[in-house]
């Protein structure tokens, strides 16, 4: 896949996971201490990552995707802590739809972000590659 | 004619079945010797987790219905457990406890233990 397009699709899924995260702390988190600031940390983090993944900057753009790693695989730790013993006094009980949909999103953005910092920085020192 | 007296008795089984459904959630938790004493009810609501009121105050033999306004999953359990649990209340689903011996039971919520409220049951 052209290395654009796992920009967009890095940068649409970082979206979505941050969007979950939105919709749940106005849903249902927000007067749950620790994790509803969490949950909204997680989306004000993911929006500003998702910009940085579309602006121009290629460096930037490189850094916006290491960052985002990190804060999908937090996302997904915190669910798999939540699911068992709970987390900061929080458990899932269940496989609810917006877990089930953040999980499917931050499996699928880590390698997409992988691949596009691989492709990224592959090209790095190449011939008329961008700085 | 014939199809909207067909509907008419669907509708009434329907609605039949759903207050037999109703009916079968019966309270999953009680503790204590019964009591002579008529039953009463209190309620209790179960928002942005948090019990509403908190704190009740009821005779002995009151039943405490618990009533899920979220949509996580809640539960009203004796803390330490074994006095009463309610189960799970799913959203919209309400739980009774019939609260037949005096004293101050407090409870919490299992999957958010942060969640905490207590019952007063006076003789």
């Amino acid at each position: 896949m052209a290395p654009r397009a796992l920009r967009y699709l890095a940068a649409a899924l970082v979206l979505l996971v941050g969007a979950v995260h939105y919709q749940q702390y106005l849903a249902l988190l927000s007067q749950v201490h620790v994790i509803g600031v969490l949950f909204l940390l997680n989306a004000a983090g993911a929006a500003a990552l998702t910009v940085l993944l579309l602006q121009g900057d290629e460096r930037l753009r490189r850094l916006a995707a290491m960052g985002a790693i990190p804060l999908c695989v937090g996302s997904l730790i915190s669910i798999v802590l939540s699911m068992g013993g709970g987390i900061f006094g929080y458990q899932e009980p269940d496989w609810r739809g917006p877990v089930v949909l953040a999980v499917i999103a931050e499996l699928a953005a880590v390698p997409v972000l992988l691949a596009y910092l691989a492709s990224s920085l592959s090209r790095v020192g190449a011939p008329g590659s961008a700085r | 004619m014939r199809t909207a007296l067909t509907g008419a008795v669907v509708a009434a089984l329907a609605v039949g079945v759903s207050g037999l459904a109703l009916a079968k959630d019966s309270p999953s938790g009680s503790q204590g010797a019964a009591s002579g004493a008529a039953v009463k009810a209190m309620k209790v609501d179960i928002q942005n987790f948090k019990y509403k009121p908190q704190t009740v105050e009821i005779k002995a033999g009151t039943k405490v219905s618990f009533t899920n306004g979220d949509t996580a999953k809640h539960t009203a359990t004796s803390q330490p457990q074994g006095k009463f649990d309610s189960g799970d209340i799913s959203k919209g689903q309400t739980k009774k406890v019939t609260f037949k011996t005096p004293g101050t039971f407090r409870y919490y919520c299992v999957y958010h233990a942060f969640m905490t409220g207590s019952v007063k049951v006076d003789p």
